[in-house]
């Protein structure tokens, strides 16, 4: 605990603006009676106190300076009526009105999200599928099929798939069992071609389609998984 | 604690009531000032810190939740005003204060220079903050309850600040207390 000595500017200074409790004047003042040094110290504290309120007092605003403070303030915030802002401010300073604001705002990020990513994958399948059909030669109402010739032989058809593009090819798959089968047993042919050097009968590729060619299958049993799709 | 009409002022001035502002700055302007003036010491520069510190107070009043701790924002906005209004004096020469200060005190026949020069020396080297203090008790009379309130302080930080604030004037005032 501390002493009195140790505390007495901060006592001194409470007794000079009379802000001591009861028992702390009481102990204070007992001291003094007993201490000449702190007799001294309260006396100079009680000059200094005289010079400060003295020199203070000539400090002190004029008495019409809360009109003056206030008429600075009307000029430098004119004032509005009741706006949209104000009435926000108001509204988010009870807590009980920014929840459901918070639950609103959220509700109507998720449903814009939702219009926004439902129109551009509406818009993206469209785009896609017109890209296909356009890039794919597949046969629509207004565009019918070009007149080609169909593959013949290995190297009419390595030529064709050089030309189609991968989504056509796809495509072609969705619109016509036959054809697609007919592309895959193409791709056999090339691919064992390329890979064993032995090359089947084409004619027998293109006829019988995939269902035929055994011979394909056994070599390539990776390929005999893909055609079952 | 604050008194239940007092608290309906502040929560009313901070949800944008302007009469209940306009009130509040009847009832703080002069504490604003005295704290102010207890940083500066210049009774010009102190008024248009309280009319800077009011103008903000207004503007940004919403940041405030407990209208309990309105006055302590106020103070605080007060402070930080006047000590920028500091910052940017010190960049004046000493020389250029010195002849501004003179001039103050020349137009003023009430006090005497010497001993007003003497208070404002030993008052400049104290902390903000205890100026502060000391310039709300003696400028406007104010209670410890009230000035604890209006700094944000503790009763026993305030009674701390005022001791150790008093008794560094008072041993800078010294020869100053042996003439008198």
């Amino acid at each position: 605990m501390p002493t009195i000595h140790e505390e007495i500017d901060e006592l001194l200074t409470a007794d000079l603006h009379d802000q001591l409790t009861d028992s702390e004047r009481q102990t204070l003042h007992s001291h003094l009676v007993e201490c000449a040094d702190c007799r001294q110290l309260h006396r100079e504290y009680q000059n200094m106190n005289t010079i400060l309120a003295e020199t203070f007092e000539a400090s002190k605003p004029a008495p019409a300076f809360e009109q003056r403070v206030l008429a600075a303030f009307r000029r430098r915030v004119p004032n509005k009526g009741p706006g949209v802002i104000r009435f926000l401010i108001l509204a988010m300073q009870s807590r009980s009105a920014r929840v459901p604001a918070v639950a609103v705002i959220l509700l109507g990020l998720v449903q814009v999200g939702r219009m926004v990513t439902d129109k551009t994958n509406r818009n993206g399948f469209a785009v896609a599928e017109n890209s296909i059909v356009s890039r794919s030669n597949i046969p629509t109402a207004e565009k019918p099929a070009p007149s080609m010739a169909a593959p013949q032989n290995s190297s009419d058809f390595t030529e064709l798939a050089k030309k189609a593009p991968a989504d056509a090819l796809t495509a072609a798959a969705f619109e016509d069992r036959s054809d697609f089968n007919r592309v895959l047993g193409g791709l056999r042919s090339q691919l064992n071609k390329d890979w064993f050097g032995t090359l089947g009968d084409p004619g027998s590729l293109f006829a019988g389609g995939v269902a035929g060619d055994h011979s394909c299958q056994q070599r390539l049993p990776i390929l005999r998984g893909r055609s079952a799709v | 604690m604050m008194e239940a009409n007092e608290r309906e002022q502040y929560q009313a001035a901070i949800q944008g009531d302007r009469d209940a502002f306009e009130m509040i700055i009847h009832t703080q302007s002069r504490p604003l000032f005295a704290i102010a003036y207890g940083i500066l010491q210049n009774r010009e520069e102190a008024e248009d810190v309280v009319q800077d510190a009011l103008v903000k107070a207004w503007k940004s009043r919403w940041r405030v939740r407990d209208p309990e701790k309105f006055p302590a924002w106020l103070g605080s906005i007060a402070r930080h005003r006047a000590h920028d209004v500091l910052r940017r004096r010190r960049n004046v020469s000493l020389e250029e204060q010195l002849v501004e200060l003179a001039a103050t005190d020349a137009d003023d026949p009430i006090s005497d220079a010497d001993r007003q020069q003497q208070v404002h020396s030993a008052m400049a080297s104290l902390p903000e903050l205890h100026r502060a203090a000391i310039a709300l008790r003696y400028l406007e009379d104010m209670d410890y309850v009230t000035i604890e309130r209006t700094l944000g302080l503790t009763n026993g930080a305030l009674r701390g600040i005022l001791g150790r604030a008093l008794g560094a004037m008072r041993k800078k005032l010294r020869p100053l207390q042996a003439i008198t």
